[in-house]
């Protein structure tokens, strides 16, 4: 017998799993502050190629000059003012990151709980379809069944 | 104005029906017109000018993501440029990556801006996307736009300079990528561009969140003046000659306000949920399921105040 509440609860999370979920019900493995790190980190690693990138975009752009003054640069004051942006590139992503993956989580939390709650209601009703065959297996409801059958 | 909900609603009606093959369709006409707008004016690969290739790329792309496409478009700019010169499509690979790294990781969707940019202005009204963006999107996606504007001005330097590029020796790899950074970096236009834009999406975006009545008309309007005074006083401002003609700044600035309108009315507005075919199982069964979204036809609140009730009633008594 189909159960028409059933499939329609097990449709809407079907169309959960195929769209959003299948990128926020794996989040669901992750504590907040682990899921948070995790992106945070990567991020920094994103944000440390980028920044290489765009020094190397610079440096090929004035590599010239670079090269003609080689000897008047004094290439140790280079390094530390690459260091220092680069270090304050990298507290700005972190920062940005913390914000982004802190509301995204928030934000999956609450559609996991729809999913989850759905999740529960099918296994009740699931449960519940199991006794009811169960009692018509063993032909009724009466307590007393289960020594007529043995 | 009730005519145009019911068209509205039929329409809304169309795509729910019809979205298996409308999503390809759009997709690939819309690849055809990018690709085709991109050989023009950045066609130095003979073999992707070729129309059966393009045919190819479009029917290939409507199947695929939104991320992938964009993938593929890129890709093809890079093979462009590549055939022009190595040193070049290695600047702007860099270029790619560094606002992939810098944005797009954490909001992909927004790659459909970036691409669309560089289209729109080349048909000559830009100024529909950041209205649209405005709207539709959250002040973060100004990044997207300023990432769009830089890499319309990349392919627009590149197709403008051809012969000059060209003619560098090939030794002189340095002088080639200097022409193009340096022409990027003091690109007044440029610049002027991506602020206007800036202050378009945040002006549009303001005007819509305020609680007003028809919000979302004022802030097209509002967004579209913004953009012309910008542009107006910044052609003035920094003394930009070649950044086209003032007529040219006006009449793009109407129709992209008329387009943003429409799309407004018959994209933005409705909520084109979509069908969806799913299956799953359970111990008993196999479902194969399509669920259809219930479509709630409204039919409009009509007062009619009968001023000539009497006539009106003459006139039907005497059919």
């Amino acid at each position: 017998m189909l159960n028409e509440e059933k499939i329609q609860l097990m449709t809407k999370l079907a169309i959960y799993e195929q769209r959003e979920g299948k990128k926020e019900i794996p989040m669901s493995k992750y504590f907040k502050s682990d899921y948070v790190s995790i992106n945070m980190v990567k991020t920094v690693i994103a944000a440390t190629i980028n920044y290489f990138l765009i020094v190397l975009i610079w440096l090929l752009y004035d590599l010239e000059g670079f090269l003609n003054n080689l000897t008047n640069i004094n290439l140790l004051d280079i390094g530390k003012i690459i260091l220092v942006l680069y270090i304050g590139f990298i507290l700005l992503y972190m920062v940005i990151a913390y914000v982004v993956y802190n509301y995204k989580f928030r934000q999956v939390r609450e559609s996991l709980k729809l999913y989850n709650a759905g999740l529960k209601q099918i296994n009740k009703i699931q449960e519940e379809e199991g006794k009811i065959k169960e009692q018509i297996e063993m032909g009724g409801n009466d307590e007393y069944d289960e020594s007529f059958s043995n | 104005m009730m005519s145009l909900l019911v068209i509205k609603e039929k329409l809304k009606q169309f795509y729910s029906k019809n979205d298996f093959y409308l999503i390809p369709l759009i997709k690939f006409i819309g690849v055809l017109i990018i690709l085709s707008l991109l050989n023009s004016n950045i066609g130095f690969m003979a073999l992707l000018k070729n129309i059966g290739v393009v045919l190819i790329i479009s029917l290939v792309c409507s199947f695929l993501p939104m991320s992938l496409v964009i993938v593929i478009i890129s890709l093809v700019i890079l093979a462009h440029i590549y055939t022009l010169s190595l040193e070049l499509a290695v600047i702007v690979l860099i270029i790619f990556l560094i606002m992939f790294l810098a944005y797009y990781r954490f909001a992909p969707r927004d790659g459909l801006v970036l691409m669309l940019m560089p289209v729109l202005y080349m048909l000559k009204i830009p100024y529909i996307l950041p209205i649209a963006v405005g709207l539709v999107a959250t002040p973060v996606s100004i990044v997207s736009v300023i990432f769009g504007t830089l890499l319309y001005f990349i392919l627009k330097f590149i197709s403008s300079n051809t012969v000059l590029i060209t003619n560098i020796s090939d030794d002189n790899v340095l002088l080639k990528i200097n022409t193009l950074l340096d022409g990027l970096l003091k690109s007044k236009e440029m610049y002027l561009a991506m602020a206007a834009f800036a202050i378009v999406v945040i002006v549009v975006y303001v005007i819509r969140r305020m609680s007003i009545n028809h919000s979302w008309s004022v802030a097209i309007i509002a967004g579209g003046l913004v953009n012309l005074a910008v542009f107006l006083l910044g052609n003035i401002g920094f003394n930009i000659t070649d950044g086209g003609s003032i007529g040219m700044l006006v009449i793009g600035t109407i129709v992209s306000i008329v387009i943003v309108y429409i799309l407004q009315f018959c994209v933005f507005s409705v909520d084109y949920s979509r069908t969806e075919h799913t299956q799953f199982e359970d111990d008993e069964y196999y479902y194969y399921v399509k669920a259809v979204p219930k479509i709630k036809v409204t039919t409009p609140e009509v007062s009619v105040k009968r001023i000539n009730a009497r006539k009106t009633r003459r006139t039907r008594t005497e059919k």
